[in-house]
């Protein structure tokens, strides 16, 4: 009893370790890479230990060998490619690029190149080459480890979807055979213990479990490196005739390892540091301490070693990039945890790489630029910066809460793109990096919905998508107007609270779409699955309306009343009574709307008006709506629609008339991209809608100016 | 009578602008004319969507998202008529660049009819509207033959991932192209005054003897253009810079006056820099600096002899009769 007592203490100290998870080390990799600049190759040794952290044997390893993806035109990526690049440049002069593990072996010498198998579990296709599975002659049981020592050559495509060179300059990521994920019976769901390990599709990103990378990259001597992790050594070799280097990186508790190389006269390295003390805007860190309810104490970041690569001719871009990355870990921090890494690597790939660019990797992120961002109008626009900050945000997004990007794309590139957004509209409003006129960091991805005349599911596998519009839309800005919806609805304090629970919960952990659900319900204490059964796992759209406003006076009532037994002609007795209001069940589709108090005499004279107001949904998706209400003597009322049923019609009797009915009046529903049923007004709309478009002759006179110069 | 200069004066368009404000008013009321109908339509669409919601009352972003619907709607129609508007704003730019100069080489001291210099338009229309499709092959040939070599420059460049002379070469193409659509411009000026003789048929060679005169007088010539050129650009933007910066300029009747103000300002420029290229046909007489011009309202005019014989070279009544006028350097007997 004594030791059961002791046991349930330890547990209950250990329970706020949910904000320090730490990974389970799955696997570790130990490689030497030495990339031949010439031809753009990779020869490397790869030491893997893997440990199975599941319930279930397994006899077998399923291997990613991601740039199979770039050997043809026939692969699955290639194909559902289509001809543009995922940056969008037109798909031309394509490099092939390819791995080839050439020698794989356990640590007894036991050889498994002859055990290596090419599976297509996602389409079949006999031309994809991007899944390898491997079969072992033991099974590993739960907590045993095997270790495999393996050789590949790589050929790097010229860079095409986030990886390979562009004439010096190599954007190395996911370079190396790479172990799926081994998910165990009740993780995401799953119903058995199973390998994870889907084909590399055109709008699908990665999957990996988390441990431990030390990387011997050796190079030209007078060529610069960036990678994950951090620098742990570096000397010089002499190879034939040409001199060399090797670094040698260590990145701990990631999930994926990258790096670039290219000369030194191309590149330019910046460094500087990410200091809390400094960098951590004040009204930032009242505002997180305000919505979570911790103090700045319990908010402190540790400072973090920031490490750019950029070219000489971007130079200029540097502070307004490590501005960014200091904007992005201060918001990041406070609102989701400490970034737990000592270093972060920002690289700004050069032009013509620029596939490479917009890309994370967890503590090496690329970013993008132009030399022409030196020059008004491009230097007006926050583009780097915005770029910057969502990079750095799938640290978290991915990084940390390493979901699956191939099965629920959206639960990273959603909740990042809705990280960002409030992170740069924080940023805008607090004028720490610029802002533009009458942009607004939503606008884009509102509008994203406004246009599409077919919805789109957001819980879908990523290549299961229509179209590749469709898979952007849903994971990117759909998501982050879903979440800002909830946000809304449940009420900002709430919302933060519950999205540092998740982001605690599930650091270092593959969370699923429904451990999501299940984390935030619980933090807000309310089921909120209504609401994500419509907007992710659903296709039903928001749009709420004022669908009629009616108003007439009401004129003095005529004939007889059944008044005592009796009836009586109206208006020849002493007392009047208050005429009643039509008013049954509320959910009914009616409510009964103000009145006068029972007995209270109505002044001889004073005018009544009958007021009707119907609010509908025009769209599928059922949720609360708040409704404003402004009378002409200006008074205003709000009102609440549950929104289940398709219509509601108030109606009341009052002295006053409507001036004007608002749907959603605070913009809550950010998903509902159609706003111009949402506002009613009884005033003449002739002037306040001119008033607003008093730009219009103008900007007609300058479209005439530019076009004819002499007009 | 004053020796004749034939050189670019912006004095002279300047002021000739001031006795011509019957044209400057043409010139200021028919565009608003001709993109009134696109105005009206844009304003009657989106207006109702507006209309209902309350200024400074908005959820965030909702003018925004509801202006983008409005315009994704209505967006072909509007282009269609923006389209047409452009289109009505060149044919009418030709047709009074070819009125003006037909009625001051004809002018005989009248006051200037608006309906005069139309009708002297549209007799000359086609003419025009050759150097202007002349001057738009112009500017393509030049500025395609200057750039190009630089694009391809850049080009190489961006392959060797050299960025920093790629954008210096794309830059330096920015501007030699906008340079040589000054010059053309310019030279354009210049050819309309010389097709103002009747004599001149040619426009293809009037704007080349145009780009000929530019060149030999560029700083005249430029500066001139550049002069009334950026002030009319400037006069354009003001209202929407205004508007968007002072709130009491946004929709306002105070902001309807001042655009208009600027309007006319803008048209006052587009004419007198126009007329500034008069003085190149050799059919205007522009006082020297240190004469005191007479003050009259009706233009300089110069003594022609009566038109000597009714025998024209086309049915055009208001062409000048073939005897060369004084000015040009020639006898004219």
């Amino acid at each position: 009893m004594k030791r059961l007592l002791i046991l349930a203490v330890l547990a209950l100290l250990a329970a706020p370790a949910w904000a320090d998870n730490e990974p389970v080390e799955v696997v570790n990799y130990e490689i030497q890479v030495r990339l031949d600049p010439e031809h753009h190759m990779l020869h490397g040794t790869e030491v893997v230990r893997w440990t199975n952290t599941a319930s279930a044997p397994t006899g077998e390893l399923w291997w990613h060998l991601y740039l199979n993806a770039f050997a043809s035109s026939e692969t699955t990526f290639m194909r559902e490619l289509g001809r543009r690049f995922l940056r969008g440049g037109p798909v031309r002069e394509m490099h092939w690029g390819w791995t080839h593990v050439t020698a794989m072996s356990l640590e007894d010498g036991t050889d498994l190149l002859p055990q290596m198998s090419f599976e297509r579990p996602d389409d079949g296709n006999p031309d994809d080459y991007s899944v390898v599975r491997v079969k072992l002659p033991h099974a590993v049981p739960p907590g045993g480890s095997v270790l495999v020592h393996l050789s590949f050559e790589a050929q790097l495509p010229k860079v095409v979807a986030r990886s390979g060179w562009a004439g010096d300059f190599h954007l190395i990521g996911q370079w190396f055979p790479k172990l799926a994920v081994y998910e165990d019976a009740g993780q995401r769901g799953r119903p058995a213990a199973g390998w994870n390990c889907h084909q590399y599709h055109a709008n699908s990103e990665f999957y990996a479990d988390f441990g431990s990378f030390t990387v011997t990259v050796t190079v030209p001597e007078e060529w610069v490196v960036g990678a994950s992790g951090v620098e742990l050594s570096r000397r010089n070799v002499e190879a034939g005739t040409s001199r060399e280097i090797q670094v040698t990186y260590r990145a701990d508790r990631v999930h994926d390892f990258a790096w670039m190389a290219a000369p030194a006269s191309l590149m330019d390295v910046v460094e500087e540091e990410f200091d809390p003390g400094r960098d951590v805007p004040a009204p930032w860190l009242t505002e997180a301490s305000r919505l979570l309810g911790r103090s700045a104490s319990e908010l402190e970041l540790p400072p973090v070693k920031l490490r750019l690569l950029i070219p000489h001719s971007q130079r200029f871009l540097a502070d307004r990039t490590l501005l960014s990355a200091r904007l992005g870990i201060a918001w990041y921090g406070l609102h989701y945890g400490p970034y737990p890494y000592p270093q972060l690597t920002i690289v700004d790939p050069p032009i013509t790489a620029g596939e490479a660019g917009g890309m994370e990797y967890p503590t090496f992120i690329t970013t993008g630029g132009s030399r022409w961002l030196r020059y008004p109008p491009a230097k007006w626009v926050p583009l780097v910066e915005m770029v910057t900050i969502h990079e750095f945000g799938h640290q978290y997004f991915y990084g940390l809460l390493a979901s699956n990007e191939f099965e629920e794309a959206w639960l990273d590139e959603g909740f990042n793109s809705f990280a960002e957004a409030s992170c740069s509209a924080a940023a805008m409003r607090d004028h720490l990096f610029p802002d533009v006129p009458f942009y607004n960091p939503w606008t884009g991805n509102r509008a994203s919905i406004l246009f599409r005349t077919i919805p789109v599911k957001v819980d879908r596998f990523a290549w299961a998508f229509r179209t590749r519009n469709d898979y952007s839309t849903a994971s990117y800005p759909k998501t982050a107007v879903v979440l800002k919806t909830l946000q809304g609805l449940v009420g900002p304090e709430a919302f933060a609270r519950a999205m540092r629970t998740y982001a605690e919960r599930f650091r270092f952990r593959h969370p699923g779409g429904d451990d999501f659900i299940a984390t935030f319900n619980e933090a807000v204490g309310a089921d909120y699955t209504w609401f994500f059964d419509q907007a992710l796992r659903g296709q039903k759209f928001a749009d709420f309306a004022v669908l009629r406003v009616s108003q007439r006076k009401v004129g003095e009532p005529d004939g007889y009343e059944w008044r005592d037994g009796s009836w009586e002609e109206i208006g020849k007795t002493e007392e009047s009574k208050p005429t009643p209001v039509a008013g049954p069940d509320p959910t009914g589709g009616e409510t009964s709307g103000t009145k006068p108090a029972a007995g209270e005499h109505q002044a001889e004279g004073q005018k009544k008006w009958k007021v009707a107001v119907d609010i509908g949904r025009r769209g599928d998706l059922e949720g609360p709506v708040d409704v404003e209400l402004v009378w002409d003597d200006g008074t205003r009322e709000q009102r609440t629609w549950d929104g289940r049923d398709r219509w509601v019609e108030w109606t009341w009797t009052a002295p006053h008339r409507l001036e004007r009915v608002i749907v959603d009046p605070k913009g809550v529903w950010a998903m509902e991209g159609h706003r111009e049923n949402n506002y009613w007004s009884a005033k003449a709309l002739a002037s306040k809608g001119l008033r607003r478009l008093w730009w219009v002759g103008d900007a007609l006179a300058l479209v005439g100016l530019l076009a004819l110069p002499w007009s | 009578m004053s020796e004749a200069r034939n050189r670019v004066s912006l004095r002279y368009g300047a002021r000739q602008a001031i006795q011509m404000w019957r044209l400057v008013a043409a010139v200021w009321l028919v565009p608003m004319v001709l993109g009134a109908p696109v105005v009206i339509a844009a304003r009657r669409a989106l207006a109702p969507m507006l209309g209902p919601i309350p200024m400074g009352g908005a959820a965030p972003g909702d003018v925004g998202l509801v202006l983008m619907w409005g315009l994704s709607r209505f967006g072909a129609l509007l282009g269609i008529g923006i389209v047409s508007f452009l289109a009505a704003m060149w044919a009418w730019g030709v047709l009074w660049h070819a009125g003006a100069t037909g009625w001051l080489a004809w002018a005989t001291g009248r006051r200037l009819r608006v309906g005069e210099v139309v009708g002297l338009g549209v007799l000359r229309w086609w003419r025009y509207a050759r150097l202007a499709l002349t001057a738009v092959a112009g500017a393509v040939v030049l500025i395609a033959a200057a750039c190009l070599p630089l694009q391809l420059l850049a080009r190489a460049a961006r392959r060797h991932l050299a960025e920093t002379r790629m954008v210096n070469l794309q830059l330096a193409s920015l501007v030699l192209a906008g340079l040589l659509l000054w010059i053309v411009w310019t030279a354009t000026l210049r050819g309309a005054w010389v097709l103002a003789n009747p004599q001149r048929r040619s426009a293809a060679l009037a704007w080349l003897e145009g780009l000929t005169g530019t060149l030999r007088d560029p700083l005249r010539s430029l500066g001139c253009v550049l002069a009334w050129g950026v002030s009319v650009k400037l006069l354009v933007l003001a209202p929407l810079l205004l508007g968007i910066n002072v709130r009491v300029f946004a929709g306002t009747f105070l902001g309807v006056v001042t655009a208009l103000v600027l309007g006319l300002l803008r048209a006052y420029c587009i004419v007198a820099l126009f007329l500034s290229f008069a003085p190149v046909s050799g059919l205007i007489v522009e006082a020297e600096p240190d004469e005191e011009p007479e003050v009259t309202e009706e233009p300089q005019v110069i003594e022609r002899p009566e038109p000597v014989a009714p025998e024209l070279e086309d049915s055009d009544p208001f062409t000048v009769p073939s005897t060369p006028l004084p000015g040009n350097g020639s006898d004219p007997t």
